[in-house]
């Protein structure tokens, strides 16, 4: 060879590579960040991807949207009838994180209703925890490590070699990890003492940041100046977890602490409180302390008749409303 | 603008080239006055008002050499003026801060200056115009002509970090009209020797940056560390400022070579030495021979006895240290490699006293001098990396309490062997939890290139040849050729440092501060 050859093909190679996969990438459209798409479904790397989808997918087919740490990311969300809601919970998201990832969707979408899972532990502490979350993530999908690692791991599903079932319904963004092979072990009392927290950690009820308290407050505050409603859930804890955990004293301490970001207005229900102790203290509605695949289709339900419910009284409210601005006319 | 920033390699260097090219089709004087120009911008780049300090010291350097040509009778005042006004403005950029700490040190009243900006390159560029100064009092050259000698200052390839070049190399090159032709084997040659130095840089300097750091600044807040994170972070620094300077120099020669100019070597495997004195023969070569020419020989070499011989290598190594900054640590660091030059002087003439010289041919002697050297080196690197001395003599102690074997519980749980004969102490500062990619693939890399891989110049060795004072070079295992395997090897290393470079921050040179 030649050196003007080999000049020539160093500099083509330099260059048409990298040409060559954002090209791909533009194509393939993995987030639907390029050109609008109907399904995106997630392959891997939740967070980075559900950052994405808020950029253009979410807004664009859904208006409502359910927010939480990993105890929501395998709630159904297709029994909620009234709403399209986008599941945008990601394991192991504190109130930075999920404000983040809705202020990005909230930028472009008109969305309704805005669903929200609380657990101590979008509470635990604030800041962005991975640097997935970032706006390089988007030059990432392009040309990135981002890119590359899913390319990989579309050909290791393709191969058979990856399990891919927990994304089958990714495209509302449920996540459900409880279908990965690790995870099918079943809860039981044994497995307790694992479900302890630190002790450096202290009870649940120290561990409330109030800077993540002010941020889940900011982030509500936002969605109703949207006019979004808001609905909001406390996490149904296994029973025997529970009382080992908070008992009713501990419990109510941590809700004194985070009930305030809330306001008439909202929908706000406690799947701890004893009306729904059918469900807690069935143990089948459980694995490792999130909910089962069988307890998150239970509860998928259980929050679609909620829904339903709320909004038939709000829009029996709101036609109260309308009718006596109709009469003061 | 770095060599590893996305505007140099996409921007400034391809259109400075194009420039340079259409230039020189017209002629080679137009060509060389659009390298300096573009020089002078590359400069102007980081601070434009500091481009006044290298054309003012260009302007005086190149006035003092044609006086002290033209006027034989008063040329060692003007030499000596020329040469106080180098270091005069070298010390008032470099030290003057430092000057006054000191003195603030010693008195009650509070002597207080803003913290004055280093020029980049200013002690590079200084060294190279005392160096010609020198020699034209010295009868030895002419001076050239202004396009030449600006060219030679500027040329940006050197500018501001090296090799240190001398005009001997470099001005006959910028003074021919053959030199400087459009050649496909300065492209080819020119790309790969810069992606080379881009992988070093980028991929395995900056990469071990993040533990090395780690360490020195948890050292300096007074967090404790274990030994064996004082190890890790040590030897860190040691293959970061290595790949780090090495890169540049690579860099530096590969983009000059795309120009059709020839730089100096400036590295050659300096941790593969088997002796301080050998080392000093591979490492920052430029630095060692100006060194060596324009200091240790002056002070009287090796020519009035064993005692001022080694009082001459002191001096130079000390002055040495002082160069690369203003601080305590980098006149320990200098005294340190003075006095081990000393002992490995001595030790040679004991040896040739003995008759015992064919004692370095055996394999063992040599295996025993290449650990020996790297450990001094590396400690040594810590004087010249901490933030001062009580932080290095804090990180040696540790690194000396090597019978307490207190390793990180991550440690041993991913190597569940090692809990027999240490003990297990949670991840104080967490260097091996969060470094661990560093730990378990940066620094085995960069050990395999530093100690088993050819280096640059012997990588490339049938197609390049730097300047350099070293008397032969075997060529490497792994040599260029015009073929797919470098085609790939190169076109890796550029898109992968490429890619490192939009993903991660870039972390400036380590010898910009110098």
């Amino acid at each position: 060879m030649t050196s003007k050859k080999y000049f020539l093909w160093v500099l083509g190679l330099a260059i048409g590579l990298p040409l060559a996969w954002v090209t791909y990438n533009l194509c393939i459209n993995d987030f639907g960040l390029w050109y609008s798409k109907d399904n995106c479904y997630i392959n891997k790397y939740e967070r980075a991807s559900k950052y994405l989808l808020t950029k253009r997918y979410i807004p664009e087919n859904f208006n409502g949207l359910l927010i939480g740490p990993s105890y929501s990311d395998n709630i159904y969300t297709q029994p909620i009838k009234d709403f399209k809601v986008y599941n945008l919970s990601i394991g192991g998201g504190n109130a930075t994180e999920l404000k983040l990832l809705v202020e990005s969707a909230m930028n472009t979408g008109k969305f309704k209703i805005l669903i929200v899972c609380m657990s101590p532990f979008i509470t635990k502490d604030h800041g962005i925890k991975s640097n997935q979350l970032t706006q390089t993530t988007y030059i990432d999908t392009l040309c990135g490590e981002l890119s590359f690692k899913i390319f990989c791991s579309k050909i290791a599903i393709q191969l058979n070699s990856e399990s891919h079932a927990e994304f089958n319904n990714s495209q509302w963004g449920t996540t459900n990890f409880q279908l990965k092979a690790w995870k099918k072990t079943k809860f039981a009392s044994e497995n307790l003492p694992y479900l302890d927290l630190p002790s450096e950690y202290g009870s649940h009820t120290d561990f409330v940041d109030t800077r993540a308290v002010d941020q889940l407050k900011e982030l509500f505050e936002l969605a109703r100046a949207k006019n979004i409603n808001i609905i909001a859930y406390y996490y149904p804890i296994y029973k025997g977890l529970f009382n080992k955990q908070y008992g009713s004293q501990g419990w109510k301490d941590y809700k004194n602490q985070v009930h305030h970001v809330f306001t008439e207005k909202d929908l706000v229900f406690d799947m701890n409180a004893s009306e729904y102790r059918e469900f807690t203290r069935n143990i089948d509605n459980y694995s490792d302390g999130h909910l089962s695949e069988s307890g998150a289709h239970v509860f998928s339900k259980l929050l679609a008749s909620k829904v339903q419910q709320w909004r038939k009284q709000h829009l029996h409210f709101q036609d109260l409303a309308n009718s006596t601005i109709d009469k003061s006319h | 603008m770095l060599f590893s920033s996305i505007e140099f390699i996409a921007g400034f260097l391809p259109i400075a080239l194009l420039l340079y090219y259409l230039a020189r089709r017209r002629n080679f004087t137009l060509a060389m006055a659009v390298l300096t120009l573009t020089s002078l911008f590359y400069y102007a780049w980081w601070n434009p008002p500091y481009l006044l300090v290298i054309v003012l010291s260009m302007a005086a350097n190149f006035g003092a050499s044609h006086a002290i040509y033209k006027w034989p009778k008063g040329k060692r005042p003007l030499f000596l003026l020329g040469l106080l006004a180098n270091l005069g403005a070298l010390f008032f950029f470099k030290y003057t801060n430092f000057f006054f700490d000191q003195i603030n040190l010693f008195q009650t009243h509070d002597w207080h200056i803003d913290k004055i900006i280093l020029p980049l390159g200013i002690s590079f560029f200084t060294f190279q115009q005392i160096a010609y100064l020198f020699d034209i009092y010295q009868g030895k050259i002419r001076p050239g002509k202004l396009l030449t000698y600006t060219t030679f200052v500027t040329f940006f390839p050197q500018l501001i970090a090296g090799p240190i070049v001398h005009h001997s190399q470099m001005m006959p090159q910028f003074d021919k009209d053959q030199s400087g032709q459009f050649n496909w084997q300065n492209l080819s040659v020119g790309i790969t020797l810069f992606a080379l130095g881009l992988f070093k840089k980028v991929i395995i300097a900056d990469n071990l940056a993040p533990m090395a750091q780690l360490v020195f600044d948890n050292t300096h807040q007074g967090h404790p560390i274990l030994p064996i994170d004082a190890w890790a972070g040590t030897l860190a620094y040691t293959f970061q400022i290595y790949f780090d300077f090495s890169g540049y120099s690579d860099m530096a020669i590969g983009a000059a070579r795309m120009f059709g100019i020839i730089l100096p070597l400036n590295f050659y495997s300096p941790y593969k030495s088997a002796s301080i004195i050998d080392f000093w023969r591979h490492w920052h070569i430029t630095l060692s021979s100006f060194l060596r020419d324009y200091l240790y020989i002056p002070l009287g070499g090796n020519r009035s006895g064993r005692f001022n011989r080694y009082r001459n290598l002191l001096i130079t190594m000390v002055l040495g240290g002082i160069w690369h900054g203003a601080g305590w640590g980098f006149v320990i660091w200098g005294t340190l490699h003075g006095l081990c030059l000393i002992i490995n002087h001595a030790w040679r003439n004991l040896l040739k006293l003995c008759n015992l010289q064919t004692l370095q041919y055996h394999w063992w002697y040599r295996f025993t001098g290449i650990c020996l050297t790297f450990l001094f080196v590396m400690i040594c690197w810590i004087f010249f990396r901490a933030q001062n001395a009580s932080d290095a003599w804090q990180i040696i102690l540790t690194m000396s309490n090597i019978t307490h074997m207190d390793l990180p519980s991550q440690l041993v749980k991913d190597w569940p062997f090692l809990a027999h004969w240490s003990n297990t102490v949670p991840n104080a500062l967490g260097a091996y939890h969060t470094h661990k990619r560093i730990l378990r693939v940066w620094l085995p890399v960069a050990m395999f290139i530093a100690f088993i891989m050819p280096n640059s110049e012997q990588f490339m060795s049938t197609k390049h040849h730097s300047h350099s004072p070293l008397p032969q070079k075997k060529q490497g295992w792994l040599v260029f050729n015009y073929d797919w395997v470098c085609i790939l090897l190169t076109v890796f290393s550029l898109l992968f440092a490429i890619y490192n470079m939009m993903t991660n921050s870039i972390s400036e040179f380590l010898y910009y501060d110098f």
